[in-house]
C-alpha cells in the first residue's frame, strides 16, 4: 500500500482519530445536555 | 443568574427545563453548514488538493487540512477563553463565566486533535512523532495550561471563587499563543511556519486548506451553541435544588 500512496497509513489513522475525538465530543455533549433537561423538566 | 420560567404542561416539546433554557435559533443552521462543509473538505483534502511529491511519505501531508484547522479553531477558542474571562472580570456577570468555561472545553478538544494529527504526520514526514522543538513545545504548554483551566474549574466548588480564579488563569493562559506563534521566528524550529503568509502554497491547497478554517469554525460555533446550553442548563437545575 504504501507504495502506491506513501504516508498513507498515517494520513487515514490521523483522520480516524480526529473522526473519533470530534464525534465523541459531539455524542458526550448531546447525552449531558439531554440528561440536564430530563433533571430539570 | 437565569431564573427558570414555569411552562404549561402542553410543552410536549421537551418540558420546562427545554422551554426554560431554549435552544439557539443558531444552532440547526450551524449543523448543517458543519456537515456540508466536512464533506466538501473530505472531497477537496482527498481528491482536489494535489499530492506534495516534495515531501517524503507525500500522501501524510493531507494530514494538514484537519491539522492547521483544528490548531486555528484552538487559538480562536482560547481567545474567547480570554475576551470572556476580561468580561466576567470586569461585570460579573454569569453569563461571561459561561462562555469561557464552554470555549476552554471546546479549545481542549480541538489542541488535543492538534497533539494528536500532528505527531502522526511528524512520524512520517520527520521519522519521529515527537522532538522537543520550541513551535511543539509552547504548544504542549498551551494545551496544559487549559487542561489545568479545566481541573481548577472541577475542583472549586464555590460558584464566585471557580469564576473568578479560573477567569484570571483564562487571561494569564492567553499568553502562550504569542509564544506559539512566534517560536517558529524566535528559535530554530523544524515545524513549518507561516506558509500561507508567505505564499508558499499552491492555490488548491490554499483553497483545501480556507474549506477546512471555515467548516471547523462552523463546528466551534455549533459545539459553542450546545455548550453554553448546557452550562444554563446546569445553573437552572442547581437553582431548583436551592
Amino acid at each position: 500500500m504504501n507504495d502506491i500512496a506513501p504516508g498513507a497509513t498515517y494520513m487515514f489513522l490521523a483522520y480516524a482519530l480526529a473522526a473519533a475525538l470530534y464525534h465523541g465530543y459531539f455524542a458526550h455533549l448531546r447525552r449531558s445536555e439531554r440528561e440536564l433537561e430530563k433533571g430539570t423538566r | 443568574m437565569e431564573t427558570k420560567v414555569e411552562m404549561p404542561e402542553t410543552d410536549v416539546g421537551g418540558g420546562a427545563a427545554r422551554g426554560a433554557v431554549p435552544i439557539s435559533r443558531w444552532r440547526r443552521p450551524l449543523g448543517a453548514l458543519t456537515v456540508v462543509g466536512l464533506a466538501v473538505l473530505a472531497w477537496a483534502a482527498f481528491i482536489y488538493a494535489p499530492t506534495d511529491v516534495a515531501q517524503v511519505n507525500a500522501t501524510s501531508q493531507r494530514i494538514f487540512y484537519i491539522h492547521v484547522p483544528s490548531a486555528w479553531v484552538g487559538m480562536l477558542a482560547f481567545a474567547v477563553v480570554f475576551v470572556a474571562s476580561v468580561g466576567f472580570l470586569v461585570s460579573n456577570k454569569p453569563k461571561w463565566d459561561r462562555m469561557a468555561a464552554a470555549s476552554a472545553e471546546i479549545g481542549v478538544v480541538f489542541t488535543t486533535a492538534v497533539l494528536i494529527t500532528g505527531p502522526l504526520w511528524g512520524r512520517a514526514a520527520w521519522g519521529v512523532y515527537w522532538q522537543w522543538d520550541p513551535r511543539l513545545t509552547s504548544f504542549l504548554m498551551l494545551w496544559l495550561i487549559y487542561l489545568s483551566y479545566l481541573a481548577l474549574r472541577g475542583y472549586l466548588p464555590d460558584p464566585a471563587k471557580r469564576a473568578r480564579y479560573s477567569a484570571v488563569l483564562g487571561i494569564v493562559g492567553f499568553f502562550d499563543i504569542p509564544i506559539v506563534f512566534l517560536a517558529v521566528r524566535w528559535w530554530r524550529s523544524q515545524h513549518p511556519g507561516e506558509l500561507v503568509l508567505r505564499g508558499a502554497l499552491p492555490g488548491s491547497m490554499l483553497a483545501a486548506m480556507f474549506v477546512g478554517l471555515v467548516t471547523f469554525t462552523f463546528m466551534y460555533l455549533y459545539f459553542m451553541s450546545v455548550r453554553m446550553r448546557i452550562a444554563k442548563l446546569r445553573d437552572a437545575s442547581e437553582e431548583d435544588e436551592l
